[in-house]
């Protein structure tokens, strides 16, 4: 065998090196996770983000399952009196933790990014509603990070829209954010994501 | 040339092997447990670690209660603003009426301000009643922003609307006691004071605008 021939076949090994691919496991969120809210107002606009969310998930037989959770309390918009009536607004003290659980196809990474559509169920001031959520996976051997964004009509979550000079919020809200995870027996930030107490502190 | 092609099928098919030597460990037996479906929990473990989870209806009890109450200090205060814009326009027109040079002195506007005085008040008190007997649902206080200026403008609008009882009341002693001395200069504050009370009120009513 030639010089050439093992070159040719080190080239090929090179080139056609395989993408990182998502093993089979748990994963658990870590530092760096979050999301975020947008309203949409006729005055003016309104986002806020949180980073007291949490997230594990389950990759096995080409699916994913994943439930992640935020503390409903901990949004923050920078403004305190608003986060105030928003906390009211979606009954954060009578429903402490937002929710959502989600099953969908493993992709495969290309470049290390592959989108997949989560089936999800989203648990918002208590009331159950199913949703489709697209997720952006940039995968690397000890972490995925997705990101993902969908809309929700808090008329179907049953929240009362507030308003200001009789002019009510916009239905539909924009959430979008980040999980950044890593396998679950991975040294973890401790209480880096855990939600906390809603209501008062 | 012979073993070019295996090789490289050898290097398309072989799977990643990294991920397969780190497989994660579970990090719980809850989790370990849950299946790929929509039925799992895989914070089962953690249910009791989190207690700040818990439902908490006293609290959300308030957190209704004050929703309500400031819906209505809103509805409330609106018309509060609109009734002292009314009271200040016919103020104006009164004045007009009875305190400028050759004014004409017919009176016409004097029970439309009254009127308006008693039903600004009114509002203004009830308003207020409303956001000061809230109760409270969560932490709030955040340093100076739009509340602050809201609770700024009222605080001041307040003052005005003491300060237009007593130039009223003075007004109407003077013109019952037919004691004209000073009524002019009384009237010229009553004027001032009613437009700038007129303008805090709309300053606090605006502020969350922005």
């Amino acid at each position: 065998m030639s010089l050439s021939l093992v070159l040719t076949a080190f080239a090929a090994l090179a080139v056609a090196a395989p993408e990182p691919a998502l093993p089979d496991g748990m994963w658990q969120s870590t530092a760096g996770s979050k999301v975020g809210y947008h309203v949409h107002f006729s005055l003016h606009d309104v986002k806020g983000t949180s980073e007291r969310i949490e997230a594990r998930a389950r990759v096995a037989d080409g699916r994913i399952a994943i439930q992640a959770r935020v503390a409903s309390d901990s949004f923050d918009s920078g403004n305190k009196n608003r986060d105030g009536n928003a906390r009211d607004a979606i009954k954060a003290a009578a429903h402490p933790l937002v929710e959502l659980k989600g099953t969908g196809p493993v992709c495969a990474p290309v470049e290390g990014t592959c989108t997949t559509t989560l089936d999800a169920q989203l648990t918002f001031a208590g009331v159950k509603r199913n949703y489709q959520i697209p997720v952006t996976l940039k995968v690397s051997e000890r972490q995925i990070e997705g990101a993902f964004a969908f809309t929700v009509l808090l008329s179907e979550h049953q929240i009362e829209r507030p308003s200001l000079f009789f002019k009510t919020i916009d239905d539909n809200v924009d959430i979008s954010g980040t999980l950044v995870m890593t396998p679950a027996g991975a040294p973890q930030p401790v209480q880096a994501s855990t939600p906390a107490p809603a209501g008062n502190p | 040339m012979r073993f070019a092609i295996p090789l490289f099928l050898l290097a398309v098919l072989v799977p990643h092997a990294a991920g397969a030597e780190e497989t994660p460990q579970p990090a719980t037996a809850a989790a370990q447990a849950a299946p790929v479906t929509d039925d799992f929990d895989f914070f089962a473990d953690r249910a009791a670690a989190v207690p700040a989870a818990t439902p908490d209806p006293a609290l959300q009890g308030r957190a209704d209660t004050r929703k309500a109450m400031f819906k209505w200090h809103q509805g409330l205060g609106l018309t509060t603003l609109g009734l002292l814009a009314g009271t200040t326009i016919v103020g104006q027109l009164n004045y007009n009426d009875l305190y400028e040079p050759n004014a004409p002195g017919t009176g016409d506007y004097r029970l439309a301000h009254k009127a308006l005085v008693y039903g600004s008040v009114i509002g203004f008190t009830a308003t207020g009643a409303l956001a000061l007997s809230a109760p409270e649902s969560s932490e709030r206080s955040g340093g100076f922003d739009a509340v602050s200026l809201h609770k700024l403008g009222v605080s001041l609008a307040t003052i005005g609307m003491l300060t237009q009882a007593g130039l009223g009341l003075a007004m109407a002693n003077k013109v019952q006691s037919g004691d004209i001395n000073g009524l002019q200069a009384l009237g010229d504050a009553h004027q001032i004071a009613g437009w700038s009370t007129l303008g805090l009120l709309a300053f606090a009513a605006t502020v969350y605008v922005w």
